[in-house]
């Protein structure tokens, strides 16, 4: 009954021998002459000014999750609007009861000064 | 084109039976809407309202399963809500009630606890009702999506709630660890419900069991694996063994009143998904089952009990204790196929635990210091000296934990025990009864410090001074722990009527 998945097994078994193997080889065949200047983090060609470990602010994090939120909204928004006639009232009262959830976490952290940069 | 439109599917608005049916977790899950947004126009100083609200919400969603108690039983002919997916029968109810009183309980001992340690914030009202609404939904769940949903609603607030103490490192490594362990419990609960769906082509449980029964699907390797994952998924949130190594370090880092809330409600809520999908959606797979659910039963009342010997803080110790009442409960559900009476006493086990349990967290709550808790079994040392009446309730919710009579517990012990004797499972049996007679020295060490002589020299303790709303609580659950030890049928009776009336019915 299983046997439809022998060629998933088999590319498992590929994609590892793979992901294994190429580093082996590169670090077999490469040649390699480090120098400082090679082992510096790679930050498009600009000399690093300060260490990479240091602390971000939480805005950040709390900016891409506002992001996240409101793409995920807007994905959700796309197909309901192909066939929002078909759905008739019911599908429009469903996303605006969506909306409406959304839009009382935006008052939220709104309020909580989360769109607040200093 | 027009392929492409005549594929949408119709939607069906819900009827008025199917709202009915979710009435008490729409209040709740309205009124955890509501609190959010009142939480920014009530002036800090004011937070005492928004628990004086949320208590409100709980009572309307308690008067409402109430309700639903009757007429659930007056229309028998409902399979379930929104098409099967909600069971909407007096098994569910019965939890619901369960988990709204603990809801309510920890409600009112929280704003005190909060302000002493200085973690008064209004999401933490919100969270209780969304983390209880989560549980609800969990209690009554008849397919597999919803049980997942709920999961996730109920596990996502508890994880914010136990690091709710944000300057307190070991809170924020009791959120960390539940997160991370409550996502790979997530995940093999996933997994598992995925397998069964692939085998029996549905995720209602009703046609779940169906599907089995009638031979639709075949019993091969997958299903039971997708069965043993879901197992372990509901372990998890059931801190049964082996599955139980974050909870002493969340009991412990969690602030006390969370601790108290998610320790008899998150299990409460499990139990019933657990029941309900492996007694009444598996019960053609007891055979199977029945071997993975003795293991992780005799295991959690051995490791429980035995870890819970060496513990010196009463949170941890609780945390224990706890792994070794979910063995218990366990035996219940073992013995569930065969005989009602496993069913029955699970459901009341779980009502005397959540009383209890609550009783005992209740003490360390409104015991606790300014900025700290003492929970360590040095400070409670010779609290019947200076503080009579709490240390006797502690005594008695510590007796009623180990098992003796007249209190619940007691009772709740009796009725698994018995129902794993007539349904065949004697090893069992033994092995809860060997485990009690351990666990007796545990609990009654606290009683013996708590009424030793203090000592001269130790530093004394601040114990905070017992409020109107903390004794209240106190004695509500005191009063509770006695009457069902003493009036055993009132709760036996409502057990049993929720056993008879739980969905979905083959």
């Amino acid at each position: 009954m299983l046997d439809a998945y022998i060629p998933i097994l088999a590319f498992f078994g590929i994609c590892v021998v793979f992901a294994a193997g190429v580093p082996l080889l590169s670090a077999w065949l490469g040649p390699r002459k480090p120098s400082p200047e090679k082992s510096m983090p790679y930050e498009s060609g600009v000399v690093p000014q300060i260490g990479a470990r240091q602390r971000f602010s939480v805005s950040f994090y709390v900016t891409a999750m506002l992001f996240i939120i409101f793409d995920v909204e807007s994905i959700f928004l796309f197909p309901w609007a192909t066939i929002v006639r078909q759905l008739k009232i019911f599908g429009f009262v469903e996303m605006v009861v969506f909306i409406a959830t959304l839009f009382i976490g935006l008052v939220y952290v709104w309020r909580k000064g989360a769109f607040r940069w200093e | 084109m027009m392929a492409l439109l005549a594929a949408v599917p119709t939607l069906t608005p819900p009827t008025g039976s199917d709202i009915v049916g979710l009435l008490p977790e729409v209040i709740l899950g309205g009124a955890f809407v509501i609190l959010l947004l009142l939480d920014l126009i009530t002036p800090a100083s004011r937070r005492t309202w928004l628990a004086a609200f949320s208590v409100v919400a709980i009572v309307a969603a308690f008067g409402t399963t109430v309700w639903g108690w009757f007429d659930a039983y007056n229309n028998p002919h409902v399979h379930g809500v929104f098409f099967g997916a909600f069971a909407y029968d007096r098994f569910g109810l019965f939890i619901n009630g369960v988990l709204l009183t603990s809801a309510l309980l920890v409600v009112v001992i929280s704003p005190q606890y909060l302000n002493r340690r200085g973690l008064h914030y209004g999401e933490y009202y919100s969270l209780i009702l969304a983390a209880t609404t989560g549980m609800m939904l969990l209690a009554g769940a008849a397919s597999l999506m919803v049980i997942f949903l709920s999961v996730e609603l109920l596990s996502i607030s508890l994880y914010i709630l136990s690091g709710f103490s944000r300057t307190d490192e070991r809170s924020q490594e009791a959120a960390l660890k539940y997160l991370l362990l409550g996502g790979f419990a997530s995940a093999f609960l996933l997994y598992g419900m995925a397998l069964v769906y692939g085998e029996t082509g549905h995720t209602q449980l009703e046609q779940i069991a169906i599907a089995i029964h009638s031979g639709i699907a075949t019993v091969d390797p997958l299903l039971l694996i997708g069965v043993v994952l879901m197992l372990v998924g509901f372990a998890f949130k059931v801190s049964a063994a082996p599955f139980h190594m974050w909870t002493p370090d969340v009991y412990q880092g969690a602030p006390t009143s969370v601790t108290a809330f998610m320790s008899v409600a998150t299990k409460v809520a499990a139990f019933a998904a657990l029941i309900r999908v492996f007694s009444f959606a598996f019960p053609d797979l007891y055979p199977q089952w029945q071997t993975a659910v003795v293991f992780v039963c005799i295991l959690s009342m051995v490791w429980g009990n035995l870890a819970a010997l060496s513990q010196t803080s009463l949170k941890r110790m609780l945390a224990y204790s706890g792994i070794a009442q979910a063995g218990y409960i366990l035996i219940g559900v073992a013995s569930s196929p065969h005989d009602a009476g496993g069913t029955i006493g699970a459901l009341f086990y779980l009502a005397a635990y959540s009383l209890t349990n609550l009783g005992a967290f209740a003490v360390i709550t409104i015991m606790s210091g300014r900025g700290e808790d003492l929970d360590r079994y040095a400070s409670i040392r010779g609290l019947a000296h200076r503080r009579p009446y709490v240390a006797a309730a502690m005594a008695l919710f510590m007796l009623s934990l180990a098992g003796f009579p007249p209190t619940a517990g007691f009772f709740g012990k009796f009725l698994v025990f018995s129902a794993a004797i007539k349904s065949g499972l004697m090893p069992l049996a033994l092995w809860g009864i060997a485990t009690s007679a351990v666990s007796i020295f545990y609990y009654l060490r606290v009683v013996l410090l708590m009424y030793a002589k203090p000592d001269a020299d130790a530093k004394s303790y601040e114990w905070s001074k017992t409020t109107v709303s903390g004794g209240a609580v106190v004695a509500f659950t005191t009063a509770g722990t006695l009457v069902f030890g003493v009036f055993v049928t009132l709760l036996y009776t409502v057990a049993t009527a929720a056993q008879q009336g739980a969905l979905p019915r083959l």
